[in-house]
């Protein structure tokens, strides 16, 4: 039991993991082996139920009460941890093993200020007192790059975003000065942006403290550009494993290959060269027919405050959106883009300015009931909270065609099952309420209700955002066929930029409220005029960047190298 | 909004609060048929000597209209006179005095047995470490919400007075006296709490951040102290509902321990329709509930660092924060 002289920092063999509930037993990994060697990454990849949350959570001894490890050994930097006691794991907790979590918003105790979190580490793993532990966890959460980390230290998590917050959880795993470091999913939750400086800090702690990480990602352009190894995991099992570099220049298993396919940031022009080439004509001839001169949606001189705010919402925003395109509308949180998709759906009033859906002025104050609901329907981000948890799916996509007042109920069921088959989904999950079905199969059907009334344009609102990247690229060719189909224009608001390379027309970036570009698609990603989008298309992780600046380079922009080498020597020391 | 004027608002709410249960009370009673004056004048058993009845009339200007009355008994209210019991004569000032005194003990010592059946059951029911102790536990707030509080008071009479004799059903021992009454109530006051104690520290349980804890590498003790805190905000409210209703709702057990605090003045009082003393109680009691209830509205900013009631620098409440934030993701 050993780890003076061990050079792995994590070593799974042939692990099996199940979860019990009652007397029904379901084995979610199956027989994984994977090594973290000393001083690297391995980026664990897979679509959601694939188990990577599972084995994370087996490997920091964090597994929910009703997981069990059937077999297998996990030997955490050399300690063989199956069948350990809370108690002893807790010895190798924060010491030798350090966790960062999914959701940095819930995980840290709402009630305690953020530097006595951090301090409770540092006390509890360094033996020191209470004042010492404090200037310790401060001087720590400025080397993660807290500005101002004296006075942010006093601070309750709800004040602090989301790029901080997962920073302080950083600062709390490091504290102990562990070996390994398990993050699962540390940069799902967060804006692009943001998830680039958390991946640079995770890379630049790394290289100054010899930290070995387990990545868990279920974005393997993120893998690609962040590790060393990847093992590639579908349904519990390793499909694919290997030196980073080789899993991408020659994936073996098909799966790999589809993970692949599916990443938009791999495969910028997935949509465009299948159709463009033989697709022109076509269009042309679709332009002469259909599209008129005038806009769809024109919005002019948009401005918005929230009550009490003195900073507005949007900025005297201009947007047009021409018949048959996809406009994408482009931000991070924060910037309007909600708001605006908002106001545009009428849902929303707003200060001044114009707002025009197809050649019609949307009133200031918007009434309570849309009169033309055949005109532009939107598709939310949550489909869960979109739908009345009680109310059966189809009953929620007939409930429009009774709104109209279409009478016959045969048909109305017949037009249900048409279009629940147009998107993809068994009929006879009509039945089913949408907490019944999987995250894809719910937003399919929420995009079938947006149809039902035969809309000529939907304002997608981050419709694939909760979804890996499988479900997410299946959900996509939806709604480039159902483009194609039914000739839609679609306002697609999101932060993914390497998303909207793949399908958009036209992009539109805003910036808390402001308007700060505004361009066809090829153009903006060749040639991006404002630092703010370069900066947005920086941020699109991807192969280019695999030999990476960043590495020892410190946090960019936050962290002055004194402050990295600081950590370095402090940390490096004990 | 700055904090004072908050506590303000929080002030002026409470005392609309009393005014209008002070004018619905007051007109209910002046509007049920049969005046109680009238009747205990004209009562033939028991009669009222003259002088005295002349004393009555005058003293509440029953010749006068009702709005006059109300005026006047407004009036009264703010010198400190709620009038004289219809019953007996004695001042309604004098009698609450006399039943406060031993309710507001029962009340407190209710509020504590309260506090610790709900606290003992909720954290069995989630912590303990086996699995059918934590159901078992789960279910004793059902239990004990079905059993009614008569029922249980005789039970505990039964056993630790008749059979164990360890306390007296009858004679006043002082503070030991109180001891049964108050377990009665407890039980009685106890499962909204329990429920909502389980529930909260359940979820606390399941929050994200504490894997994060022990991810640490805390004691199951330390993430447990965690989680209770975390888990007991929602029963604020409910305690400081729970604080006013035990010193209101103590009739039945006043009743069954034959104790002569508020609950058995208001028995009495309903029963003789003595409006004075009713009008007295219902005031008294509506002062203590909105009483807790301002303690709990200024004590949660206290507790929770989330609600934000003022805003020193930019004047921006957290709700309208809240909203902004969701629109814009």
């Amino acid at each position: 039991m050993s780890s003076e002289n061990h050079d792995d920092a994590l070593v799974v063999s042939d692990l099996h993991v199940s979860y019990e509930s009652g007397i029904w037993k379901t084995p979610v990994v199956k027989g994984v082996s994977l090594t973290v060697p000393k001083g690297q990454t391995l980026a664990l990849v897979g679509e959601s139920g694939s188990g990577k949350s599972t084995l994370a959570a087996a490997a920091a001894g964090l597994l929910a009460e009703n997981g069990r490890i059937d077999s297998g050994s996990v030997e955490v930097a050399g300690h063989q941890t199956v069948g350990f006691t809370q108690k002893q794991w807790r010895r190798l907790r924060g010491r030798n093993v350090g966790f960062v979590p999914q959701d940095p918003l819930g995980s840290l105790d709402p009630l305690q200020r953020i530097g006595d979190q951090v301090a409770d580490a540092v006390a509890l793993h360094r033996g020191l007192g209470r004042d010492e532990a404090r200037r310790e966890a401060v001087w720590l959460l400025d080397s993660v790059g807290i500005r101002d980390a004296a006075g942010r230290a006093r601070a309750y998590p709800h004040q602090l975003s989301g790029g901080q917050l997962q920073r302080v959880l950083i600062a709390t795993a490091v504290a102990g000065r562990p070996q390994l470091l398990i993050a699962d999913e540390p940069t799902s939750a967060l804006d692009v942006t943001v998830q680039r400086t958390i991946l640079d800090l995770l890379d630049s702690l790394k290289a100054q403290l010899g930290l070995s990480i387990l990545l868990i990602t279920h974005d393997l352009s993120v893998a690609q550009e962040r590790s060393e190894h990847t093992v590639v995991l579908q349904h519990g099992e390793i499909r694919d494993a290997g030196p980073t570099q080789e899993v991408v220049a020659a994936p073996t298993h098909e799966y790999t290959r589809q993970l692949f396919a599916d990443a938009p940031a791999l495969n910028p022009g997935k949509y465009r060269t299948a159709s463009e080439p033989q697709g022109a004509e076509d269009e042309a001839a679709v332009n002469e027919a259909e599209r008129t001169d005038a806009p769809v949606i024109s919005v002019a001189d948009l401005t918005k405050h929230y009550g009490g705010s003195a900073a507005p919402a949007l900025d005297r925003i201009g947007v047009e959106v021409q018949q048959g395109s996809i406009h994408a509308l482009v931000g991070e949180s924060g910037s309007g883009k909600t708001t605006a998709a908002r106001i545009i759906a009428g849902l929303l009033g707003y200060d001044s300015g114009q707002v025009h859906v197809s050649g019609r002025q949307r009133p200031r104050d918007p009434g309570v009931r849309n009169h033309r609901p055949e005109e532009l329907q939107l598709v939310y981000q949550n489909p869960l909270a979109a739908f009345d948890p009680r109310q059966s799916i189809r009953a929620a996509l007939e409930e429009p065609l009774i709104i109209r007042g279409d009478a016959d109920r045969r048909q109305r069921r017949r037009r249900v099952e048409e279009l629940l088959e147009q998107v993809g989904l068994d009929p006879a999950l009509g039945a089913r309420t949408a907490g019944q079905l999987s995250g894809g199969q719910r937003q399919r059907a929420a995009i079938a209700r947006a149809l039902i009334l035969q809309p000529r344009i939907l304002i997608l609102d981050e419709p694939t955002s909760a979804l890996d990247v499988t479900v997410q690229a299946q959900l996509i060719d939806l709604l480039m066929r159902l483009r194609t189909e039914q000739g839609l224009t679609y306002l697609f608001i999101s932060h993914d930029l390497s998303l909207v390379r793949q399908i958009a027309d036209e992009v539109t970036v805003l910036e808390r409220g402001q308007l700060v570009e505004s361009a066809p698609a090829d153009r903006l990603f060749a040639d991006p005029q404002h630092p703010y989008t370069r900066r947005l298309l920086e941020s699109i992780p991807g192969p280019g960047r695999i030999t990476g600046p960043s590495v020892g380079a410190g946090v960019p922009g936050r962290e002055s190298p004194s402050s990295a080498e600081r950590t370095a020597a402090a940390l490096s020391a004990a | 909004m700055s904090r004072s004027h908050y506590i303000l608002k929080r002030i002026g709410h409470a005392l609309l609060v009393m005014g209008l249960t002070y004018l619905l009370v007051w007109t209910i009673i002046f509007l049920m048929p049969g005046d109680p004056v009238r009747n205990r004048l004209d009562n033939p058993q028991n009669p009222v000597p003259p002088e005295v009845a002349e004393h009555i009339i005058r003293y509440y200007e029953l010749d006068r209209s009702g709005l006059e009355q109300l005026l006047l008994s407004v009036t009264r209210l703010f010198q400190g006179d709620l009038g004289y019991s219809l019953a007996n004569g004695i001042p309604v000032t004098e009698l609450l005095a006399q039943g406060i005194q031993s309710t507001f003990l029962l009340a407190a010592l209710g509020l504590a047995a309260t506090l610790v059946i709900s606290a003992a059951v909720a954290l069995t029911a989630v912590f303990a470490p086996w699995g059918p102790v934590r159901s078992a536990a789960a279910v004793i707030p059902l239990l004990s919400l079905s059993a009614p509080t008569f029922l249980v008071g005789l039970l505990l009479l039964q056993v630790f007075a008749y059979q164990l004799g360890w306390f007296s059903s009858i004679r006043d021992e002082g503070l030991k006296s109180l001891l049964l009454p108050a377990v009665n109530l407890g039980i009685a006051a106890s499962p909204p709490i329990t429920r909502v104690l389980i529930q909260g520290l359940s979820d606390a349980q399941r929050k994200p951040f504490v894997n994060v804890l022990r991810a640490k590498g805390l004691s199951e003790a330390a993430v447990a102290a965690h989680v209770v805190k975390n888990g007991s905000i929602p029963t604020v409210t409910l305690l400081g509902l729970t604080a006013g209703g035990l010193l209101t709702g103590s009739v039945i057990t006043e009743v069954v321990f034959s104790r002569t605090g508020l609950g058995y003045i208001t028995d009495q009082a309903v029963r003789a329709q003595d409006g004075p003393v009713v009008l007295g109680v219902v005031m008294l009691v509506a002062g203590i509930v909105t009483v807790f209830n301002l303690l709990t509205d200024l004590l949660y900013p206290a507790i929770d660092p989330r609600i934000e009631i003022y805003d020193k620098s930019s004047g921006r409440g957290a709700a309208q924060e809240k909203t902004r934030e969701k629109v814009d993701s």
